[in-house]
């Protein structure tokens, strides 16, 4: 497993553990809010996936070709990656804070699992 | 009360959407004329928009508030997703109108980090991040302008990735202690 690839699983499980703890949220059986542990894993998603994109640009700069994430499942990491972005921007709109912001982050999170599903 | 643009979402993505068709229609345009290499003219043209686009700051208000509106980052956004998932099927990485989106995207971050001033610690991390996305591409400008020498381009690549990765966790992780222990009133 090359290195991309392990940082990139790490920050996908992290937004999946948020997006759990926001479908609980949703549910009504948690914060009414992405504060708190959702906010937590998500930035901390945010971070591994970014992450892995300088790592996937390392690899391919090493390959021979160009800094970009021009493989496909680089590029499912950089659309996980700009979902996520979406996330944490929607949580700084005062109109989106609450079940807007978590229905964003569930959203982002079934955007990213179901390119992945469609592209691997 | 009408909503401003600022805040006028659907707005903003049909002005983003036209922005994007006039790089399109001006692609087209070149390639109709022929225009050989047009494609390494895309990242200056564009960042030369992007650096227009910060320069027209001090004068119109609106531009100024719509570049630093949060919802106009997230419409930004909403066009590279929809950019991420039509590269399945057409070019886009090296087209004009992609790096016109990057372009524009470039200047609400400098623009957001202008608005931030005065800058202390607890804001250095949202300083590094509004501010590193520049240096990478700036970088990528280099690379296609000079592929002979790739080196200063890989630099400025790096720094700002390295930038933009630390600001994150600055303002993810340090600045709730710089807070708390009253670094910024």
């Amino acid at each position: 497993m090359s290195l991309w690839s392990a940082l990139q699983a790490a920050g996908f499980a992290c937004v999946t553990v948020a997006a759990v703890l926001e479908l609980i949220a949703l549910l009504g059986r948690g914060p009414a809010g992405l504060d708190g542990p959702p906010l937590h894993w998500t930035r901390a998603g945010f971070l591994l996936m970014g992450l892995a994109l300088v790592a996937a640009g390392v690899e391919n700069g090493r390959l021979g070709g160009g800094l970009w994430p021009l493989q496909p499942r680089q590029q499912w990491g950089l659309l996980c990656w700009l979902a996520v972005f979406a996330v944490l921007h929607v949580h700084r709109v005062k109109a989106f804070k609450g079940r807007p912001a978590l229905l964003a982050g569930v959203a982002g999170w079934a955007l990213a699992a179901g390119a992945w599903l469609a592209w691997r | 009360m009408r909503t401003p643009f600022h805040e006028h979402m659907p707005r903003q993505a049909l002005a983003l959407a036209g922005w994007v068709l006039f790089w399109m229609a001006l692609e087209a345009l070149l390639r109709g004329l022929g225009l050989e290499g047009h494609r390494q003219l895309a990242p200056f043209l564009a960042i030369l928009a992007g650096i227009g686009a910060a320069a027209g700051l001090a004068a119109p208000r609106w531009m100024f508030d719509l570049l630093t509106s949060v919802r106009f980052a997230l419409t930004q956004g909403g066009f590279l997703i929809a950019a991420v998932l039509a590269a399945r099927a057409v070019e886009v990485w090296h087209s004009l109108w992609f790096c016109a989106l990057l372009a524009s995207m470039d200047a609400s971050m400098l623009a957001v980090a202008w608005k931030r001033r005065p800058y202390d610690l607890a804001r250095a991390g949202f300083l590094l991040v509004h501010t590193a996305p520049s240096l990478v591409l700036l970088g990528a400008l280099w690379e296609c302008a000079f592929p002979a020498a790739r080196q200063p381009g890989l630099w400025l690549i790096g720094t700002g990735c390295g930038g933009f990765l630390l600001g994150c966790a600055w303002m993810f992780y340090l600045k709730p202690v710089l807070k708390r222990r009253g670094a910024r009133p």
